[in-house]
């Protein structure tokens, strides 16, 4: 692309790109606070894994719906990482040294970005180790009582993950290309973390779950009071009316509602890469990854309304 | 023979202070001293060779291309080494793994080669012990070594170096002399400092810069030949000085127009330079 686009006359050699991407990569894969964030989630996962929260049956919004929550922690530190690794050059000190080198900030910028998938690869290989233990144990189980059915989760399922954690560290880089202050920075990436992961039963309702950065391939729907029982038996599992909710809390995992969201994910991570690299100067190219981000969201959105009907009924079901 | 360094008619204003004005100025290969009172607009000046600044006015020439070109500017950057005034560094980054970093910057793709470039300019500056400790744990000076290591990279064909002596003891300054005494011949390089020793010992010409203005490019010779028989000793300030100081001994060193019969001592580029920027300093006062 690099020498196509633009000549090798005028901007750095896509080798120049790819050898700072390899920097960048080796000092992110050694970042304590990267790893912290990696040790914390495999505790996660490993207790999601083995305490029967997706084998037991548990309710459609709490077992299985918490699928990929036990990364949380390696989003935020992905986000921290990213944040600092891109504000660690100081405007009056070396962001001037290395003005005057070859390498222009938007290549700087490029290489950072591509250190996305060191956390990315972190979250793949919890979600690979977490997924293994599952089908160990028979699958997961789906809804509670009478109405609960067993899946094995897909490939596809592995993938929300490390697309939620790259989309942390990438937002942590645009964030830097912003605000510039690590401090502020760090507290909105933390503000944005919680809202994203702590609440993340606002991912259940419309038209929220459309937007969650991560959320599990488990669809639901409100059935009411008294739903028929050709109606319970089309879903994977049911809550029956308890101490939560007076109505059937239906799930069911809808792949093809699934893939859209991650196209949506994938979508925001260009996007916020398009936004770190119009931060960082002028280059030609940052057009079009920022219409290629768009694109993907609106294509994502679009086809999750698409698919689901309750996707725009306000704080239904989702 | 293309000039290393052309400038004419630069000008730069930041808000309400001009640090530069009507900047006409060609360097040849070799290297010159940028010498001036803080404020002078020597960092401005360094910044623009170093295509870290664009002026409001005039035209550069650096290598032969325009640095508000962006194709001139690439081509630029290729050759030229530079040194910021505060040069920083990533604290938690070993010696190495900064000046690697620096040396990716600078397009060196190959890793082993990379490597050994950067073990030889850690070498040039007597960092070669220390490339493996962590940048937050080296001395100021050692920190200023770094920023130096770096801008010797590649072998560039223009060095910019905004004081590059700050922070060096006496023997890391006759290091930096050696490594600047080793440069090929043809190498440009351009450093400002505050000191008249530094340009004697190191510069062969000199640029005296005051108020953005230039007052003086010549050998550094000449510059000490202004103050040829305007130097001179006595018990007291004397009033026909540009400058007087005290020296050790309890006298008073004077540059300006000598009284008949005075003791007259010496001159050294640094009396030529008292004596241009001195008086420009009296007009100001005056005016
Ligand atoms: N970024 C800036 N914003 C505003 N004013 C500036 C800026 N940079 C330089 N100046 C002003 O321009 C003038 C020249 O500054 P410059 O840094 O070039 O001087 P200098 O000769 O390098 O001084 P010193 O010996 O103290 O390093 C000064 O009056 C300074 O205040
Ligand atoms: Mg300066």
């Amino acid at each position: 692309m690099t020498a196509a686009v633009a000549g090798r006359d005028v901007v750095v050699g896509r080798d120049t790109v790819a050898a700072m991407a390899r920097a960048e990569v080796r000092y992110t894969a050694r970042n304590p606070v990267l790893w912290a964030g990696a040790a914390l989630s495999a505790v996660g996962t490993w207790y999601v894994s083995t305490d029967g929260t997706f084998t037991e049956g548990r309710s459609v919004t709490d077992g299985y719906g918490t699928w990929e929550l036990a990364a949380a922690p390696l989003a935020l530190a992905a986000f921290l990482v990213g944040n600092w690794a891109a504000l660690r050059e100081r405007p009056a000190t070396t962001a001037e040294m290395f003005t005057s080198t070859p390498a222009r900030r938007w290549d700087r910028t490029l290489g950072l970005l591509a250190a996305a998938g060191v956390p990315a690869i972190l979250a793949l290989v919890l979600m690979a180790a977490q997924w293994t233990a599952v089908v160990a144990q028979g699958g997961v189980r789906i809804g509670q009582g009478r109405w609960s059915s067993t899946v094995t989760p897909t490939p596809l399922e592995l993938v929300g993950a490390p697309l939620a954690v790259a989309c942390a560290f990438v937002a942590g880089v645009a964030m830097a290309r912003v605000v510039r202050s690590r401090a502020i920075g760090s507290v909105l990436g933390f503000v944005g973390w919680a809202f994203l992961y702590v609440f993340f039963w606002i991912w259940f309702t419309a038209p929220f779950g459309v937007f969650a950065v991560s959320r599990s391939s488990v669809v639901t729907a409100d059935l009411g009071r008294d739903p028929s029982t050709a109606e319970l038996a089309r879903w994977d599992g049911v809550d029956p009316p308890g101490a939560f909710a007076e109505t059937y809390l239906a799930g069911s995992r809808d792949l093809g509602f699934h893939g859209l969201h991650l196209t949506y994910v994938l979508g925001l991570v260009v996007l916020l890469a398009g936004v770190a690299l119009a931060r960082s100067g002028p280059d030609r190219r940052t057009r079009a990854v920022l219409v290629a981000g768009l694109l993907l969201v609106v294509l994502g959105v679009a086809g999750q309304f698409l698919v689901h009907d309750g996707a725009g009924t306000w704080m239904g079901s989702l | 023979m293309t000039l290393p360094v052309a400038l004419a008619g630069v000008g730069k204003r930041f808000r309400g202070t001009t640090a530069l004005q009507d900047v006409t100025l060609e360097l040849r290969p070799g290297v010159t001293g940028l010498l001036g009172p803080n404020g002078a607009g020597k960092t401005t000046l360094l910044r623009i060779v170093a295509t870290a600044l664009s002026p409001d006015a005039g035209t550069v020439r650096v290598l032969g291309a325009d640095p508000a070109d962006p194709a001139g500017r690439l081509a630029i950057r290729r050759r030229l080494g530079y040194l910021p005034q505060e040069s920083g560094a990533y604290s938690g980054f070993t010696a190495f793994s900064f000046v690697d970093y620096v040396a990716v910057l600078k397009e060196m793709t190959d890793r082993s080669a990379r490597h050994a470039e950067v073990r030889r300019v850690l070498d040039a500056v007597g960092l070669g012990d220390r490339a493996h400790q962590r940048i937050r744990a080296l001395s100021g000076g050692m920190r200023r070594r770094v920023g130096l290591a770096q801008a010797l990279l590649g072998h560039p064909d223009l060095l910019v170096l905004d004081e590059p002596t700050v922070g060096l003891d006496p023997e890391q300054r006759l290091r930096f002399r050696e490594v600047l005494a080793g440069l090929p011949d043809d190498a440009t390089v351009l450093l400002s400092t505050h000191l008249t020793e530094d340009v004697a010992a190191l510069c062969p010409t000199v640029v005296v810069l005051d108020s953005g203005r230039v007052l003086f490019h010549g050998e550094t010779t000449a510059l000490a030949a202004l103050a040829d028989g305007r130097v001179w000793d006595a018990e007291a300030p004397d009033p026909r000085a540009a400058v007087s100081w005290r020296t050790p001994e309890g006298r008073f060193r004077n540059v300006g127009s000598p009284p008949p019969g005075a003791a007259l001592v010496p001159a050294g580029p640094e009396h030529g330079y008292l004596l241009l920027t001195g008086s420009t300093a009296a007009e100001q006062v005056a005016s």
